[in-house]
């Protein structure tokens, strides 16, 4: 890990299994970031955790790595945080006994919506209500937003949740159109065919406080185009380096602001 | 008309539909018990156009006020487990959950599903409650041993509790607990600075205050009796200020109904616990003859998303 005293430090939160977040990592690195990896699932084992709650309103947290070449790494050295988690199985409990092993993962799925919240930089994809994940309605919401604007809907999407995914993992890859939706501007895979409806403009108009994206499948017919998928959790290298540019771009350009408050506050709000 | 879910014999749900009685106010019960005989017809296209039925009678939401949520886990249920086949239960309360969370449906709800949330992180809570100019207690949630240890030597009684809305019996850490230090590794717990002063309960019903002073002489008086102590409750007035913020702090939350806990310290602070989504206000109006239950009936009456 490379990381200065005053250099821009993104944060990912990512679960053990996500691929997506180890693209993130690597290209990240590449690109010459500094990068702090949190990994819910290796609480006790990489690392061990504080947040601290203050009245004064000056609420902190703190990484201990077991590594001495990582060593302790406090939450204001964090300039930009990218969230991918949901719920956390913790791994390190499951040979416990059932009413501990629920209990733990009862606290550790309570106490991590609690750092993210805390953390004093910008987060990509915010906790709502206190939980890591979405509530089952999130993406129809999402889903009738989108039809509003002019979106069709595959009908997997008013199934069971699981429909969805499944029908995602088994499009043909050269059928789905996506779109991503990351600090107010959108990004689309290089070179992916246009479509016949202009879903940056879709996006741009809805504006979500949150990443998001969109997955659509294009049938044969080129007005064919349905929704298929809207996650909070973005198949991220699809992106590439345009993405990873914008990250890095936002991480620096925020944490170089710090001492004057959040960029984006607006510019007559007294900064706490 | 207000619909009122759960278990019937339940003290909340009880005391509402008795004063929705009362007030003359129209009520449907869907009773938890039957929860088997119920369909939920949702169209997220057309949220408006939702319909609630159990073969007897049909409820359109959109000429329904309000709803009032008091459901236990369906598959804790007797009939659930009793039941061979629960898939068209289970579906039906996943659609159900769905159009419960729409913002879209016009009617008032206490409290929807999702906004309920917020009860599993009770620090996630503490967040809120002090951007709302509340007190908190100084609060470490560690897994680390040193950093414990260094919190306990910074203040003369510390108590330990769960992190999630799992319910725990507040405790302090004595010999014992730091005996078990060593165990926080794997999974952090949350420790507080002991605050002593007088616990006030408050009901926040909308715009409506309802505060409940609680002498106890137990750590944690709703376990009084089981310490062996005893609590006493009587109807309290707050300081406009603190019961604005109490407001704010509810619906910021999005939740138009919540209990919140509050410490009136020795020190002179006014440090909130937690915020109950799903309060079970009946203890309170029981003891102390405070109508919570006829707020809660003319709140859903009124109608409108809140």
């Amino acid at each position: 890990m490379r990381c200065a005293t005053n250099e821009a430090m993104i944060l990912v939160l990512a679960h053990h299994h996500d691929a997506e977040a180890d693209w993130l990592l690597k290209a990240l690195r590449r690109h010459g970031a500094a990068v702090l990896f949190l990994c819910p699932e290796a609480l006790g084992v990489d690392y061990a955790v504080t947040l601290s709650l203050r009245n004064d309103g000056q609420h902190a947290s703190e990484f201990a790595f077991f590594d001495a070449t990582i060593g302790r790494i406090t939450s204001d050295r964090i300039s930009y945080a990218v969230n991918r988690l949901g719920f956390i199985d913790p791994l390190v409990w499951r040979s416990a006994q059932e009413g501990e092993r629920t209990y733990a993962s009862s606290e550790i799925n309570a106490f991590f919506p609690a750092l993210i919240e805390s953390l004093r930089c910008r987060i990509d994809s915010p906790v709502l209500h206190g939980a890591l994940w979405v509530d089952s309605g999130f993406a129809l919401r999402w889903a009738a937003r989108l039809r509003a604007h002019g979106v069709a809907v595959h009908r997997s999407m008013m199934g069971e949740p699981a429909e969805a995914s499944e029908m995602l993992m088994a499009s043909d890859p050269t059928c789905l159109r996506r779109w991503l939706w990351f600090e107010r501007e959108v990004f689309a895979p290089s070179g992916q065919p246009p479509v016949p409806i202009d879903m940056a403009r879709v996006l741009r108009m809805l504006a979500p406080r949150q990443t998001l994206e969109i997955v659509c499948v294009q049938g044969t017919d080129p007005s064919d185009l349905q929704l298929l998928h809207v996650s909070r959790s973005p198949a991220l290298s699809c992106y590439g380096q345009s993405f990873v540019r914008a990250l890095t771009t936002h991480a620096k350009g925020l944490f170089d602001d710090h001492p004057d408050g959040h960029p984006e506050r607006a510019a007559l709000a007294p900064a706490v | 008309m207000i619909i009122l879910m759960g278990i019937p014999s339940e003290p909340p749900l009880r005391l509402l539909s008795e004063a929705c009685a009362a007030k003359g106010i129209e009520y449907t019960l869907f009773n938890q018990r039957n929860q088997d005989g119920w369909s939920v017809e949702y169209d997220p296209f057309d949220p408006a156009a939702s319909a609630m039925s159990n073969g007897e009678t049909r409820l359109r939401l959109a000429d329904c006020a309000g709803l009032y949520l008091r459901t236990m886990e369906p598959t804790r249920v007797p009939e659930w487990v009793a039941s061979h086949d629960n898939a068209p239960t289970q579906a039906m309360f996943l659609q159900l959950w769905r159009l419960l969370d729409d913002e879209a449906v016009p009617m008032r709800i206490l409290n929807a599903p999702h906004v309920q949330m917020s009860n599993n992180s009770k620090p996630y809570q503490a967040l809120a409650i002090r951007a709302h100019g509340l007190d908190i207690p100084e609060t470490c949630i560690s897994s680390n041993e040193a950093t414990v240890r260094e919190f306990l030597d910074r203040h003369d009684a510390v108590i330990y509790k769960s992190i999630s809305g799992t319910r725990s019996i507040v405790k302090r850490v004595d010999a014992k607990a730091l005996e078990a230090l060593p165990k926080i590794r794997f999974c952090p717990v949350q420790f507080q600075e002991c605050i002593t002063g007088v616990n006030v309960r408050v009901h926040v019903v909308g715009q409506q205050v309802f505060a409940t002073r609680i002498l106890s002489d137990a750590v944690d008086y709703r376990y009084a009796t089981q310490e062996g102590k005893s609590s006493v409750l009587e109807p309290c007035e707050l300081p406009d200020d603190i019961a604005q913020q109490c407001i704010e702090l509810a619906h910021s939350l999005h939740l138009p109904f919540a209990g919140i806990d509050l410490m009136l310290a020795d020190d002179g602070r006014t440090v909130c616990f937690e915020v109950n989504p799903s309060p079970g206000y009946s203890y309170y109006e029981q003891h102390t003859g405070q109508r919570i239950s006829y707020a809660l009936a003319d709140y859903l009456a009124c109608g409108g998303r809140a």
